[in-house]
């Protein structure tokens, strides 16, 4: 009996060791594909019985026993809505773009392949905690290493580069005119709420802006009409009263200490793994400008994420990532001859800050996927030579076309390049699709590989 | 400029869904001049053909051969006319069996040659499999893999495990993804029967050779049972090798087994070599069966690596150990029976 005992202890001591829970933190801009990943991830998790998923080696080599999905204990936080997700996708929608967090956990039943364990316990299970967030919070993470003086230079350094700088110019105005205008609690209100307005103007034009900080002025979810919100960046050249100052430098602190910070607290502390989506096919379409200033947005998450020693995210958060995945979704929107040069021009994009990461001894991986694939590759015939194409139906008018969006570099391209060269990638609709069975990918399968298929031990 | 973007309406154009063929890609004469011009490992390294033959040697060869030839024509000639002499009936029908020996003699060579074509073509089939995963190109790799596919239905049915390659694969993905996906979901099931066919050659001749009392007839049984092996291996991988084709097949095997790494060597000795205590309680003749065992299955694995169209990763590189285990067991098993047998003798006076 005693023995028995022991080796009930072991086993338990064994399963703590063996961590089995991990934590998949999904990073990206809004518009990523952040919340169609999950979707696709859980609906590929929970059809694996009868999926085709060959490259995630543990269900290749039919290990997986059966998956579930759990109700997470943590009360106050919504479960992630996948049967909303999977209905729209039924009714030829994409998933709302998201306004609030959610979680989900998925637990893995599978069979233990290594010799020693095995004997131990033939069957383990592993653990996966997923949350879903819109995009426009995780740009205010640079904001934790700011204050509100620094805050205001980096602003408008910013708001002074193309392509922000053209809509600009109402800001500008506005905020100069502050230096005549007492300001009283309600003109703080409305140049909080101009302020606002050019936030939404970045990110509703075509341009492709990205760093629209802080982010919960453009999506305050709860916060809305809070006063915590009312302020604005100074430039250094506008002399205000003492008083002024100290109230917004107040309200930029009281956001960044309660409202910023206890976020990433909670959803970004002990994260094992990364995957940051990047949407480049938005700064194709966009040009240079648009390029550069998502190159500079993403750097500047991504080594706000710096997973060195030093670096005051990892003594604030003590996250134990040890592994980034950098990647691109929506591979459906470009013919598969030219996935390679879409992955070579993702990595040309980030090299500096792959750079960073790698040198801290963390894997660094990119690829190209689809987390739901709408279109299918095609070779249509043009001038007498065959095109590669894909098809699809084109959200904007519900019609199907074929389309041939240009031939991405696979070598960086210089500015003249850049003007020279078009891209017309455009957006598709969701077709017929059959929920009771994997959602149609490409990748998906490489993706759960890279993210947690080391942990199937 | 096909550079730019260019929007169909889904009637208007004729379309494929095909995967391209002739759509621009990377030059495969130029990767394959890469390939050669940057060796990465030495396993890519091979030996020349020596320049500089020896002219006394091939002067000999010939003349030696020559003389060969016509004393056998003469001999030949001098035997039929005495038969003829005899009688008439026993000459011509010694003469047509000479003839029909000297045609079937030619036709085996013949035959032997293309199927060494063959072998020679599945190695250029190699060699584009291994550039297109490695350069990670797109739409090439599914025609070559269909091609390779039709020769293996020729010897084994493997339709079953193609129907599943045929399920998985789609036309998104690339060259490297569909190789690796056909070589997990086709090419390892016949790995299995490649390994089942070696353990059983190579066991066989082990306990052959344990139990053969003679050296001479040694030799006769390994050349034997390694060349039924090979042709069973090169069978299983679609290119059938006879007698004369795996003439060349062996010289290829002998070839990469002493080009095979040293180190490889190395660490397999240290671990065939059996342990001492193992080889102080089994017979000299014994020992030498399990040594031609091993012998016979790495000629095997080293025939696999030839034959098989996608070459083997670190991965899924066959391991010796199993063999050998299978095979040390059967000899000691027997060894132990021997004992009992010896020890009931014993008994029993
Ligand atoms: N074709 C295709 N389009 C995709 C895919 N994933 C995302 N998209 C498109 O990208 C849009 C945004 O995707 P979401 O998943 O909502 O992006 P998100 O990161 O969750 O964005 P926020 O919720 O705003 O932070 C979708 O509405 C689709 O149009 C994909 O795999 N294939
Ligand atoms: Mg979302």
């Amino acid at each position: 009996m005693a023995i028995k005992k022991q080796l009930k202890q072991a086993v338990e001591l064994l399963d703590r060791g063996l961590d089995k829970n991990i934590r998949v933190c999904v990073t990206g801009l809004s518009g990523s594909g952040k919340t169609a990943f999950i979707t696709s991830l859980m609906s590929q998790l929970l059809h694996q019985k009868k999926a085709q998923l060959p490259f995630w080696l543990a269900h290749a080599e039919s290990r997986i026993l059966g998956v579930k999905q759990i109700t997470y204990t943590d009360l106050h936080i919504p479960e992630f809505p996948y049967k909303e997700a999977i209905s729209a996708l039924e009714s030829h929608q994409w998933p709302k773009s998201t306004i609030n967090i959610s979680q989900s956990r998925i637990s893995i039943k599978f069979e233990v392949k290594n010799k020693w364990l095995k004997r131990i316990q033939p069957h383990s299970h592993l653990n996966i905690d997923i949350i879903d967030y819109p995009g426009e919070w995780l740009l205010d993470l640079p904001l934790l290493d700011l204050n509100f003086i620094t805050w205001s230079k980096q602003f408008y350094e910013w708001a002074n580069k193309k392509p922000q700088s053209k809509l600009a110019d109402d800001w500008h105005q506005s905020v100069n005119n502050l230096l005549k205008a007492p300001s009283s609690e309600s003109d703080i209100k409305l140049l909080a709420k101009e302020f606002r307005q050019f936030l939404v103007r970045c990110k509703d034009s075509s341009e492709g802006i990205h760093l629209i900080q802080p982010g919960r002025f453009i999506l305050p979810g709860d916060l809305d009409g809070a006063p915590v919100l009312d302020f604005f960046p100074v430039p250094s050249h506008v002399n205000i009263s003492d008083e002024l100052a100290e109230k917004l430098e107040q309200r930029f602190n009281y956001y960044r200490d309660n409202i910023v910070k206890p976020f990433f607290k909670e959803y970004f502390t002990s994260v094992d793994r990364q995957l940051l989506l990047v949407d480049v096919l938005k700064v194709l379409n966009c040009g240079y400008d648009s390029y550069r200033e998502l190159q500079q947005t993403l750097s500047k998450l991504i080594t706000s994420f710096d997973y060195g020693q030093t670096n005051w995210f990892k003594r604030m958060f003590q996250p134990k990532i040890n592994k980034l995945i950098i990647a691109s979704s929506k591979s459906d929107h470009v013919p598969p001859e030219q996935h390679n040069a879409m992955r070579a021009f993702l990595s040309n994009m980030l090299i500096d800050a792959e750079n960073q990461v790698g040198y801290q001894g963390i894997d660094v991986a990119t690829v190209v996927f689809s987390a739901i694939q709408v279109t299918e590759p095609v070779l249509a015939e043009h001038e007498s030579k065959k095109l590669a194409c894909v098809k699809g139906i084109e959200f904007e008018n519900n019609k199907e076309v074929i389309n041939y969006p240009g031939k991405i570099p696979t070598e960086p391209m210089s500015k003249k390049q850049w003007s020279e060269q078009r891209y017309n990638f455009i957006d598709y609709a969701v077709p017929d699709l059959a929920t009771d069975k994997q959602l149609p990918h490409h990748r998906m399968d490489r993706l759960i590989e890279l993210l947690i298929g080391d942990k199937f031990l | 400029m096909s550079d730019q973007p260019i929007k169909f309406d889904s009637q208007s154009v004729k379309v494929e869904t095909s995967q391209l063929d002739d759509a621009e890609q990377v030059k495969e004469d130029l990767l394959q001049e890469q390939q050669k011009s940057l060796p990465i490992s030495a396993n890519g390294l091979k030996l020349k053909k020596s320049a500089k033959s020896n002219r006394w040697l091939k002067w000999f060869g010939i003349s030696f051969g020559s003389l060969v030839v016509t004393a056998a024509i003469f001999e030949s000639w001098q035997f039929i006319q005495e038969l003829f002499a005899i009688s008439r009936v026993l000459g011509i029908t010694v003469a047509a069996l000479l003839v029909s020996v000297v045609i079937a003699g030619f036709g085996t060579l013949i035959s032997g040659r293309i199927k060494s074509k063959r072998l020679e073509y599945r190695k250029s089939i190699q060699q584009k499999l291994s550039s297109y995963s490695n350069n990670e190109t797109y739409g090439k790799a599914a025609k070559v893999l269909d091609e390779v596919s039709d020769e293996f239905l020729q010897e084994v049915d493997i339709s079953k495990t193609l129907a599943l390659y045929r399920q998985t694969a789609n036309s998104s993905h690339n060259d490297s993804e569909l190789i690796q996906i056909y070589n997990n979901q086709v090419l390892n099931g016949l790995d299995q029967l490649a390994l089942e066919a070696i353990r059983k050659h190579a066991t066989e001749s082990a306990l052959m050779v344990a139990l053969s009392p003679l050296a001479i007839a040694d030799m006769a049984l390994v050349a034997w049972r390694s060349s039924r092996m090979l042709q069973d291996i090169s069978r299983i991988y679609g290119c059938p090798q006879t007698a004369f084709g795996r003439l060349g097949l062996t010289k290829q095997v002998a070839t990469n087994l002493m080009l095979a790494g040293a180190s490889e060597f190395v660490a397999e000795a240290g671990v065939e070599l059996l342990g001492k205590s193992v080889a102080a309680a089994i017979s000299s003749k014994m020992a030498q069966g399990i040594g031609v065992g091993i012998l016979i299955s790495r000629l095997g694995i080293q025939t696999m690596q030839i034959c098989r169209p996608i070459e083997f990763d670190e991965d899924n590189k066959p391991k010796l150990g199993q063999i050998r285990k299978s095979i040390t067991n059967k000899i000691l098993s027997m060894v132990k029976k021997n004992d009992k047998t010896l020890n009931k003798g014993k008994d029993n006076d």
